[in-house]
């Protein structure tokens, strides 16, 4: 059984038996509601607002290609390496390798095991591999290298924005520029939360009962095509399902064009 | 939202972003870097501006440029053996790579006469510069590449004792600058403009 | 999880027939095949179920053991997924080459049970902050051949509904809390698996989600979307894998039709688990 410490062996750790001391909290906040009576969030949003997008390209050295977004406090850096040969067996189709890992102190308790890094790479690079011309680079690989430096919410919004930035300043070619936006709901929908951060995230550790479930989708604005969805929690029916589905994308098209207005000021 | 239909061509913008339509071409759009074509239509496949009319792409960076079959590529020799030499690739066409690329030159493709006689300890040495042609993707990691053409071959090399420069005196010969002493080379015959087949 | 390596003509004849509606096996798209659950077969554990669909054969054994909380959540009781993938269900698993697979089979379902609350795992807490439940199922995949999370997430509700946890007593108050535990071993509670979803898992094929893949048709397509769905038809959790894309229409008519797909076949697992001779701790 993957224990909960495999994820960090790399690092020295404090003995086994440590907790966080805000776990010893015996009164829990009290007022978790997502709203405040305003109909804002305790942000100063309202539901359908997203939180401010900071991107920058070009920011480590030795690889192809780099970028860092935030996303309020969401900070993901994104580095693209190759295309260079493959350790795997000879492919006409170029490969492409997502490799995601979060900081150690990227997350409020514990950082996510070594097992949902995997599943969140695979996620991602599922999700992006359609866009990429992989013809282009016959027998070689591409890597695409995620480092989660700050989980606010929304991460995988903010590492796939993250990966298509870097790839569009790669010179690697490509049929679209995925885009990404993660909304997280109450129950029937009746509210729906745009880019929600940590706390308006569902969780099970969160005892937030406004919040059921959260669902992020990864689109490819240009083609209209849907490359990822991965939702979290209850949603009563399959209207509920594809009325969040299209929460998602409206969100994944404002994201798109803050995307393309920062490649164009680039030219 | 401003986002452009996929059906309307970007004539009014002139930055596009992979998955853009670019206007139509009398140009075959087939065998460009930097363009697809999909149901008909052209779209770009890298972020750049549109020059002109014929919807050529000015890249915002240059488009990763994979060897392919009959292109000229620049290589660094890594090591020579009796068979092969193993090189690496450090450009293609007029494009340097991020990353090198390996390669490879076997014996029977150093030079196109004499092929048998052949020693590759005569034709290369290790961080020689050396000018060759894709001739296919190889079954392992490396590309396999030719010299068999006069204006291929080593295009510069050095002595590696004292680092002085070699000078090409003849067709399979380097002479150094400073010790005059001669080695033994498949040398290239350097043209400005080698066609990329 | 595209094992196999298929050739044009095969290709091209598995898509023909998904277009024409009518597949390799006869089904057409909408169709589950039948499947074979058993219930309670494994005496050394608290709940068992073995499902067997075409050849893809899973083994589920659950045992209920006391541990500590999480500390997270320290009045809830814990469900840990294992799921094995030997050398045995396919030689493609040799060495360790299965243990990917595996630990991804039993994050999907963790993720299914965690977030969608069917379990009510307030009832398995013992001493809050102290004692819990902590109900491991381990799975074994005897035979691997397409459809293995489906088959797992069905085996594993039809184990859960069959365990029996002991009834314990808390004796004393404050830090001197005592377990007792009834010696009568007929004394015992069930876990509510009423809510709990399945996983239904649509391949794309062509231009259509199918609902079921066959081994081969597993091979073809380009993505899979594996929907978990509870016996009210509600979707509980969405993943899209593979490298492909859809459209937003092929979307929704997917996920309709997993929800209906999924109420049929909880409805089946039910029937099963009632018809079924009840085997005693």
């Amino acid at each position: 059984m993957a224990g909960a410490g495999s994820g960090r062996r790399n690092r020295y750790l404090a003995p086994e038996a440590t907790r966080n001391p805000l776990l010893c909290l015996k009164e829990k906040k009290e007022d978790n509601s997502i709203l405040r009576s305003n109909q804002l969030r305790q942000d100063g949003r309202s539901c359908t607002d997203i939180r401010p997008v900071s991107i920058q390209s070009g920011i480590v050295s030795h690889v192809t290609s780099s970028a860092y977004i935030e996303l309020g406090d969401t900070k993901v850096l994104c580095s693209i390496l190759g295309p260079r040969h493959t350790q795997k067996d000879f492919n006409l189709e170029g490969q492409v390798l997502c490799q995601v890992k979060f900081a150690p102190f990227s997350c409020h308790f514990q950082k996510p095991s070594q097992q949902e890094e995997k599943f969140m790479s695979s996620i991602i690079s599922e999700a992006i591999v359609g866009a990429i011309r992989t013809e282009t680079f016959p027998k070689l690989e591409t890597l695409v290298n995620i480092v989660v430096l700050e989980n606010d919410g929304s991460m995988l919004t903010a590492a796939i924005l993250c990966a298509s930035i870097a790839l569009a300043t790669s010179g690697i070619e490509m049929k679209d520029l995925p885009t990404a936006c993660t909304v997280s709901y109450s129950d029937k929908a009746s509210n729906i939360y745009y880019d929600p951060t940590i706390a308006e995230e569902y969780s099970t550790a969160n005892e937030n009962k406004d919040v059921i479930g959260y669902k992020s989708v990864v689109y490819l604005p240009l083609l209209r095509e849907i490359s990822g969805v991965y939702q979290v929690g209850v949603a009563e029916s399959h209207s509920v399902s594809s009325q969040l589905l299209e929460a998602c994308i409206e969100g994944g098209l404002r994201y798109h064009e803050r995307v393309r207005q920062y490649l164009k000021d680039l030219a | 939202m401003a986002v452009t239909s996929k059906d309307t061509p970007l004539t009014s913008t002139p930055f596009v972003l992979p998955g853009d339509k670019l206007p139509p071409n009398s140009d075959s759009a087939n065998n460009r870097t930097g363009v697809y074509v999909r149901d008909g239509g052209t779209y770009s496949s890298i972020c750049g501006k549109v020059t002109d009319s014929k919807s050529t792409v000015k890249p915002l960076v240059p488009p990763f440029m994979c060897p392919e079959k009959g292109n000229i590529v620049l290589c660094r020799v890594l090591s020579v053996s009796q068979i092969s030499a193993k090189v690496e690739i450090i450009s293609v066409g007029s494009q340097v790579l991020k990353e090198p690329l390996m390669g490879i030159i076997r014996r029977e493709e150093v030079r196109a006469s004499e092929k048998d006689k052949v020693s590759l300890f005569q034709s290369f040495r290790p961080c020689d510069i050396v000018q060759a042609r894709v001739l296919g993707l190889g079954e392992g990691q490396a590309y396999v590449l030719t010299t068999a053409e006069s204006e291929l071959g080593v295009i510069l090399a050095r002595k590696l004792c004292h680092g002085g420069r070699m000078i090409p005196v003849s067709w399979c010969e380097y002479q150094c600058s400073v010790t005059g002493k001669r080695e033994k080379r498949k040398v290239a015959k350097v043209i400005n403009n080698i066609s990329s087949n | 999880m595209a094992d196999r390596i298929l050739s044009d003509f095969e290709i091209s004849y598995i898509k023909q027939g998904v277009l024409a509606d009518m597949r390799s096996d006869g089904r057409s798209c909408r169709d589950y095949r039948s499947f074979e659950l058993r219930s309670g077969i494994v005496s050394n554990t608290s709940g068992s179920a073995e499902i067997k669909l075409e050849r893809t054969n899973i083994l589920v054994g659950v045992k209920a053991e006391i541990g500590q909380p999480n500390p997270l959540n320290p009045n809830k009781g814990r469900i840990e997924f294992f799921v094995d993938c030997s050398a045995l269900a396919s030689p493609k698993f040799e060495g360790r080459r299965g243990e990917d697979l595996g630990r991804n089979l039993a994050h999907r379902l963790s993720d299914l049970y965690e977030n969608s609350n069917c379990i009510d795992l307030e009832s398995l807490s013992i001493i809050p902050g102290q004692d819990c439940w902590i109900i491991y199922v381990d799975a074994l995949v005897l035979e691997y051949s397409g459809g293995v999370l489906d088959c797992l997430s069905i085996a594993v509700k039809g184990a859960l509904a069959n365990t029996k946890i002991p009834k314990l007593t808390v004796i004393g108050e404050g830090e001197e809390q005592e377990i007792e535990i009834s010696d009568n071993p007929f004394d015992s509670t069930s876990i509510d698996t009423n809510n709990v979803p399945v996983f239904v898992s649509l391949s794309l094929i062509g231009n259509q989600f199918i609902v079921d893949a066959s081994h081969e048709e597993e091979a073809c397509s380009l993505c899979q979307l594996s929907v978990g769905v509870n016996h009210k038809g509600s979707i509980c959790s969405i993943l899209k894998e593979g490298a492909g894309s859809f459209k937003h229409r092929q979307y929704n008519e997917a996920i309709s039709l997993a929800s209906e797909i999924g109420v049929s076949v909880i409805e089946k697992i039910t029937l099963t688990n009632n018809t079924a001779p009840e085997k005693m701790l």
